[in-house]
C-alpha cells in the first residue's frame, strides 16, 4: 500500500516525458513562443513567415490564407494543451499568446532529454 | 544563536533576495520588480530561501566543527560572510545531487520541487507583465489619441513603416465598425512605445 502511494507521488511529480505529439508547425510556434515568452498574433505570424520557407514540402503554405489557418490551429493545439494561454482582443492581430508553467515544464523535459 | 550565524543568516537573506530578483526577471526576460512580490513568485522566493539558509548552517557548522577548515586563514576573519557565500552559492550545486529515495525508486528530488517552484513563479510574472503592458498601452492609446489624425499616420509611416500603415488601413477597411483612429493610436502605443513617449514628453 505504502510502496504504491510512493509510486503514485513518484508519478505526480518525476513523472517522466509526457510530450504532447505535435505537428511541425506546433513545434515552431511552441518554440517561439518559449523563447519570447509572449507574442502576439502578428509578431508570431511575421517570425514563422521569416523561419518556415515557403518551399519546404513539410510545411509549405499556398498562400497567407492557409498560413493563417494552420497558425490559428496549431495555437489553438498548444492551448488546449495547456502550454500557452491568449489574452484576447477583438483585432485577431493583437492576441496575445504566452507560455504557462506546464509550458516551461515540458520545454525543461525536452531540455533535459536532448 | 551566535552573532555570526545570525549575521550570516541577514546575509544570506540579502544574497537570496539577489539571486530572485536576477532569476526571476531573466527567465521571464521582464523588467519590472512589482510582479515578483505575489504569491507564486514569494513561495518560490520561500524555497530558494530555505535552501539557502540550510546549506548556510549546515556550511557554518562545518567551519566551527572541522579543525582544518578552522585553520584555513580566510575563515579567520568575516566568518558569517563566507559561511553566507559558500552555503548559498553551494546551493545550487547540493540541489542537483540530492535525491529522497524509496526502495530504490526516487520519490522526489530538491531540484523537481524548485524546478516546478520556478516554472509557476515565471508563467505567473509573464501573465502579470502582460496585463500591466496592456494596462501601459491603454494609458498611452488614449494620450495618442488627442493628436490630429494626419499627425498619427505621419508617426505610424516613421515609426512602424509603409506595410504596416497599409496593414492597419486594410484591417480598417475589413471591420467598418472599429475606430480607426482608436486601432492606429493602440498600433502606434504598442510597437512603438517609447519613441511616441518621447515626442508626448518633448510635447509638455
Amino acid at each position: 500500500m505504502f510502496n504504491q502511494c510512493i509510486m503514485e507521488l513518484n508519478k505526480t511529480f518525476t513523472s517522466g516525458l509526457q510530450f504532447v505529439v505535435m505537428n511541425i508547425v506546433d513545434m515552431k510556434l511552441f518554440s517561439l513562443i518559449t523563447k519570447h515568452k509572449s507574442l502576439r498574433f502578428e509578431e508570431i505570424e511575421s517570425m514563422i513567415g521569416d523561419s518556415i520557407p515557403y518551399g519546404n514540402e513539410a510545411y509549405a503554405f499556398k498562400d497567407e490564407n492557409e498560413k493563417k489557418e494552420r497558425i490559428k490551429n496549431s495555437l489553438q493545439t498548444l492551448e488546449e494543451n495547456g502550454l500557452i494561454k491568449k489574452k484576447s482582443s477583438f483585432i485577431e492581430d493583437f492576441e496575445t499568446f504566452y507560455v504557462t508553467a506546464k509550458g516551461l515544464q515540458e520545454t525543461r523535459k525536452l531540455t533535459n532529454y536532448m | 544563536m551566535n552573532s555570526d550565524i545570525l549575521f550570516a543568516l541577514s546575509f544570506t537573506f540579502i544574497l537570496s533576495v539577489i539571486i530572485y530578483v536576477i532569476d526571476l526577471t531573466s527567465s521571464s526576460e521582464s523588467s519590472r520588480i512589482k510582479p515578483l512580490f505575489s504569491f507564486l513568485p514569494g513561495i518560490y522566493f520561500l524555497i530558494l530561501f530555505l535552501g539557502n539558509v540550510m546549506t548556510t548552517l549546515i556550511t557554518a557548522s562545518f567551519i566551527t566543527s572541522d579543525e582544518t577548515a578552522q585553520g584555513i586563514a580566510l575563515f579567520q576573519s568575516y566568518s558569517w560572510f563566507w559561511y553566507a557565500v559558500i552555503g548559498v552559492f553551494c546551493f545550487e550545486a547540493i540541489i542537483q545531487n540530492i535525491n529522497i529515495t524509496y526502495s530504490d525508486k526516487g520519490i522526489l528530488t530538491i531540484s523537481d520541487w524548485i524546478s516546478k517552484a520556478k516554472d509557476r513563479a515565471v508563467a505567473k510574472i509573464i501573465e502579470r507583465n502582460i496585463e500591466v503592458n496592456q494596462d501601459e498601452i491603454q494609458i498611452l492609446s488614449s494620450k495618442i489619441l488627442k493628436l490630429d489624425e494626419s499627425e498619427i499616420n505621419t508617426h505610424i509611416l516613421d515609426y512602424l513603416g509603409k506595410d504596416r500603415f497599409e496593414k492597419l488601413k486594410k484591417l480598417i477597411d475589413d471591420n467598418p465598425e472599429i475606430d480607426p483612429l482608436l486601432i492606429k493610436s493602440k498600433a502606434l502605443a504598442q510597437d512603438a512605445f517609447d519613441e511616441v513617449s518621447s515626442v508626448l514628453r518633448s510635447r509638455k
